[in-house]
């Protein structure tokens, strides 16, 4: 199979790469970056779970294939915590109990991050569940991601890493 | 114990949950949150059970429902306000007096759900209606009551 060069900048750190055209984004972080925070759910856009930030917004890097991120700045969960202190919305999903297997986890906390882009750091419940419609969750009835996120969201005002 | 609180809308047989009460026995609770976490989440997945799920097979057994797409689970905006309680009758089985107490919100919703919408379309003649409560099985049900 042809492949094709990519330059982009993922995490911070700019990555040169030789890729096939038909891997998506998430194959290209998972399998060859090895960043396996991202997870793959459902691999059709439906679940959530493999959300990452292109350019600073949330997208579904299931379905976005990594030659379309070339010369765009990806990130993704591994980029949010420095050493071991966990992002303020990292933490809040701690604190609330706000994930019980976890594999949701990354996705949830990229689009609270989008979300907190959108709309500022004070979100209504109805808000949050409305903007959380793109992930899904199994384990947790979604009672404490919305407890989280609207902590979290809080807790990320005037934090530089936000 | 369940409860639920049920809105119909008696054009198109959709419901939507307003409100949802839990009741339960769990012995002696070791960790609240983490039973407080199982019982919303095993209410998510017995409303999905009562209100979307639904494994469609065709006749030669091709699965219908084999994605997000056709199999619907519910979203963040799906689940009702909830509010859970607790009671403690200590196990006698083992010295901490402690049950199990996982995913025990997954029992109630079909059964509880279930109830509030027929209690809300008795008066229509509604007795029963079908698993999984879709638009479409409600409004069948509105459509066969008798009155």
């Amino acid at each position: 199979v042809p492949t094709l060069t990519i330059n982009l900048t993922v995490n911070g750190k700019p990555v040169t790469a030789d890729v096939e055209p038909r891997w998506p984004l998430v194959e290209f972080l998972r399998d060859h970056l090895r960043l396996t925070g991202t997870h793959v759910g459902c691999d059709t856009s439906q679940c959530g779970a493999c959300t990452v930030h292109v350019d600073g917004v949330a997208m579904r890097s299931c379905t976005l294939f990594a030659v379309q991120a070339d010369g765009c700045e990806v990130k993704t969960i591994e980029s949010l915590s420095t050493g071991d202190k966990l992002h303020p919305m990292q933490q809040a999903f701690h604190e609330h109990h706000a994930l019980q297997c976890g594999f949701c986890t990354p996705g949830m906390v990229m689009s609270a991050l989008d979300l907190v882009r959108r709309e500022g750091h004070d979100l209504s419940e109805g808000m949050i569940r409305d903007n959380l419609e793109g992930n899904i969750c199994r384990c947790t009835g979604y009672y404490n991601i919305i407890k989280a996120v609207a902590a979290g969201a809080k807790a990320m005002r005037g934090d530089a890493s936000s | 114990m369940h409860l639920a609180v049920v809105e119909v809308d008696r054009g198109t047989g959709r419901v939507k949950l307003r409100q949802y009460f839990t009741l339960d026995d769990m012995g002696t609770i070791i960790n609240p949150m983490i039973i407080e976490g199982q019982v919303q989440g095993g209410l998510a997945q017995g409303i999905g059970q009562a209100m979307m799920e639904h494994v469609i097979y065709d006749k030669n057994g091709q699965l219908l429902s084999a994605t997000f797409m056709d199999y619907a689970i519910p979203r963040a905006s799906d689940m009702p306000p909830l509010k859970s309680e607790y009671i403690c009758t200590p196990a006698t089985s083992n010295p901490l007096g402690v049950k199990g107490g996982s995913e025990t919100g997954t029992i109630g919703p079909p059964a509880a759900i279930g109830n509030a919408i027929v209690d809300a379309l008795w008066h229509l003649g509604v007795r029963k209606v079908e698993l999984p409560f879709t638009p479409y099985s409600v409004w069948q049900a509105l459509q066969s009551a008798e009155v």
